[in-house]
């Protein structure tokens, strides 16, 4: 932390809040709020008006196990080392101000308001750690010898509280015998459903700490996995058990005063020996679990970067872009998205570091042609609140001003087209992919015999990689199927299904990414959402449900996507052509009249077709 | 056994219990498992896991189970562990491996209309208060009613008959079709 304040590339805001974000990548307009210290920065933490201060209240810092005053340093190497006044509790005696001597201290402080213009952003909230008073079980708040991992090492730190000393709150004695029970909160579906991570190595570390500095008190981890993957920490957890600290395999299921109020017991099941077992103590410790800051959901909706059902932000992709938002520009470091320790987070740091580079190093920006633009002549948001394409978008590259047509960011949009496809007005046309070439590509694979046809609609990310898998591993499967590619299922329109089954089409099958791959984010979901009622719009009609399909192949299941086909070319053949001419008649005129709204379909028809064919004759 | 199994499978019993990751929390917790130590919920969902159901139908310890529900409570994946005892101890009467004390219970209960009859000890205090003497049971007549409307007595006397069936190696799927499954 010192070396970034004294960094000349870097500027420290501390005590400041992000409170409003505009614009897109490489031209960020953020307005950053400054909250005031009331101690101007001539301070030179002498600690003068700490000492006359009369107010006492839990130190934050130290878990709450040491007082601190009304002004204060939240800890000794705190940067900067300005003081800071905490107004909450303060009752503005203002002994302090006479006892400076710089007169450093100045209650005429407020808000400032500081606006930049900004590249990129990178989220860095960190975790918190969960409070253990929920597992009632295991009695933290109850009994004052459970405390939690970091209580722990507040109390080993020598300028910690107890100055390095380990006592039992209890009774302020040195325990002889100290316990960790891991996972308290973590992989627990009442409370946290995901592993912390951390939490293995910090309670192995803490042990061998207090090891060396008391060899003589007996060490016990129960847990339920000891988790060691990363470089050095097998070898780690190695050197605990020859240092003597026991490992209990066995999730402990309850902790209790020992009897005569001696020490506690933990109940847990030795599950290598199958036993019952009744561990007696003396310190009970809880390698509690991180859970997100509790900035992150409002600081999330300011810079448009949602949350995933963890309360962590959601990366874009978690395996192959885990650094980078949603939104160009904005990056992850830390535990921002998930829990992490130390070496992992240095590591995302520096990367969400060099991702920022990437963008501020460069004049210009290179970004895909493939964007969404919105006809504003057409837009229903101009006349009537309708902010679909907003809403929809998981990217939150459109603006839906009230009574202003909706605006695209492109440095902001991907191209997924799900606002295109969600449009009550069809006034968004995804470049490259506009609803013009899709129904072009819909009438040239059904030109002739439709009815013996499977039209498929796939991704560009997982199901067309998914067929070409199967056509690479050579497997084989009926040659009734044509292909059409979209960038995301969230592209694919009802229409785009009807306009099919109207032409023809013998069955249709949409394909995409499976919902927690979508490449998209949510597009994926929201295709799945629109394009469900097709089923029984399509039975209404009179065509048969089971002539419509969606199905989720990844790029590695082309073995999936031959027996997909497979199975609708059964499915077409039992079926029989003459049926499905026989619906596709029957349900011609409610199609018709489905469709009867899209002014350009007409180019498609017979006589135009014929009129421009011969007018190149 | 592949009844059973199937009966199990009915209840959707090893789906339930998949998400099990053998931490051990209920064995930790379970009071009667602190005394005895053939009594480990753990492994019984173990088993159910590994599909291996032979030796824990004829254990008598799964007719220890209080029902307490602290394995319940305290399951950090959310299994019914204590659910899991109750079928297994339906499976196993299914198998004629109802324990004494539960057949004497349901016998009691037809012939009284008690759960369990007063001890002499809760005669004596009774006495002592001054409190009138009990009937010799509340009247189980209607009980009686009820149960020869639903065939009680002939199940009863199926299912210890497919006990001694299945004990002895011949099992008549034909049969355990026909039957009510919820009679035990």
């Amino acid at each position: 932390m010192v070396d970034a304040a004294r960094h000349p590339g870097i500027e420290l805001m501390t005590y400041s809040e992000l409170k409003k974000v505009e614009g897109y990548v490489g031209n960020f307009h953020v307005t950053i709020e400054k909250k005031p210290r009331y101690v101007s920065e001539s301070c030179n933490a002498c600690d003068d008006c700490v000492e006359v201060c009369p107010i006492k209240v839990p130190n934050e810092f130290d878990q709450g196990l040491s007082p601190r005053r009304a002004i204060y340093q939240p800890f000794r190497q705190a940067v900067p080392s300005t003081y800071v006044v905490d107004l909450k509790n303060c009752i503005k005696c203002f002994k302090c101000v006479d006892a400076c001597s710089l007169r450093a201290i100045d209650f005429s402080q407020g808000i400032e308001e500081i606006e930049l213009d900004v590249g990129s952003i990178i989220l860095a909230t960190g975790f918190e750690v969960f409070d253990p008073t929920p597992l009632s079980e295991y009695g933290y708040g109850r009994w004052a010898d459970v405390i939690t991992g970091m209580d722990l090492e507040r109390l080993l730190d020598p300028s910690g509280p107890t100055q390095g000393k380990l006592i039992r709150p209890s009774d302020f004695s040195v325990p002889r015998r100290v316990a960790f029970i891991q996972c308290a909160g973590s992989r627990d579906e009442r409370h946290l459903a995901y592993c912390s991570g951390y939490c293995c190595m910090a309670s192995i570390k803490t042990a061998l700490q207090t090891r060396e500095k008391y060899p003589d008190v007996e060490i016990a981890i129960f847990y339920i996995d000891i988790r060691t993957p990363h470089k050095g920490y097998e070898a780690f957890f190695r050197r605990a058990r020859q240092e003597g600290i026991t490992f209990v395999r066995g999730k402990p299921s309850e902790v209790i005063p020992g009897s005569e109020g001696q020490g506690m017991v933990i109940y847990t099941e030795d599950r290598d020996r199958a036993q019952h077992l009744e561990w007696e103590t003396d310190l009970v410790v809880l390698a509690t679990g991180a859970i997100p800051s509790r900035t992150a959901h409002e600081l999330g909706s300011r810079v448009s970067v949602s949350l995933d059902e963890t309360g962590f932000f959601r990366e874009y992709h978690p395996k192959l872009r885990p650094i980078d938002s949603p939104s160009e520009g904005i990056y992850f470091a830390g535990a921002a998205c998930g829990p992490k320790d130390i070496p992992y987070s240095v590591s995302q740091g520096s990367g969400a570091a060099a991702r920022s580079s990437r963008i501020l190093m460069n004049e210009s920006l290179l970004i895909e042609p493939i964007v969404a633009k919105v006809d504003p002549s057409q837009c229903l948001n101009v006349e009537k609140k309708c902010g679909v394409c907003a809403l929809r978008c998981p990217f939150g590259a459109i603006a839906t001003a009230p009574g202003e047509p909706a605006r695209v960011t492109p440095a902001k949009c991907v191209g997924c087209g799900t606002c295109a496809a969600e449009c009550p007005k069809d006034c968004i046309t995804i470049y490259h992919y506009n609803d013009l070439q899709i129904f072009a590509q819909i009438h040239t694979l059904l030109t002739e015999c439709p009815e013996e046809k499977i039209l498929a609609f796939m991704c560009r990310w997982c199901s067309y990689p998914g067929a070409d898998n199967a056509g690479v591993n050579r497997l084989e499967y009926p040659p009734s199927s044509r292909g059409i590619r979209v960038m995301c299922s969230g592209r694919i329109k009802r229409d785009f299904v009807l306009e099919a089954f109207r032409r023809g089409a013998g069955m249709v099958l949409v394909s995409g990414c499976h919902s927690q791959d979508c490449h998209y984010i949510s597009a994926q979901s929201h295709a799945e959402r629109r394009l469900k009622p097709l089923f029984k719009t399509l039975k209404r009609m009179g065509i048969s449900p089971e002539r419509f399909r969606m199905e989720w192949i990844s790029a590695a299941e082309g073995a999936k996507y031959a027996q997909i086909i497979t199975e609708m070319d059964q499915t077409l053949k039992r079926i029989g052509q003459k049926r499905i001419k026989e619906e596709n008649a029957a349900a011609h005129a409610a199609l018709e009249k489905r469709l009867s709204d899209i002014p350009y379909l007409s180019y498609f028809s017979g006589e135009t077709r014929k009129r421009a064919s011969a007018d190149m004759g | 056994m592949e009844v059973l199994k199937q009966f199990l499978k009915e209840q959707d019993l090893p789906q339930r219990a998949r998400a099990c990751y053998q931490c051990g929390v209920c064995a930790g917790g379970c009071p009667v498992g602190r005394w005895r130590s053939d009594f480990n919920p753990r492994l019984f969902v173990l088993n159910i896991l590994r599909d291996d159901i032979t030796e824990i139908l004829d254990h008598h310890s799964i007719w220890l189970c209080t029902s307490c529900l602290t394995c319940l409570e305290r399951c950090p994946q959310k299994i019914e562990v204590s659910e899991i005892v109750v079928q297994l101890k339906n499976a196993a009467a299914r198998n004629g491996n109802a324990a004494e004390s539960e057949v004497k219970k349901h016998r009691e209960i037809m012939k009284t209309g008690w759960l369990q009859n007063p001890t002499k000890r809760i005669l004596r205090v009774r006495q002592e208060l001054g409190l009138p003497e009990l009937p010799e049971g509340i009247g189980s007549s209607e009980l009686n009613h009820m149960a020869s409307r639903l065939d009680w007595q002939e199940k009863m006397e199926t299912l210890r008959k497919r006990g001694a069936q299945m004990s002895a190696g011949h099992e008549d799927h034909d049969e355990s079709k026909k039957r009510d499954s919820r009679v035990d």
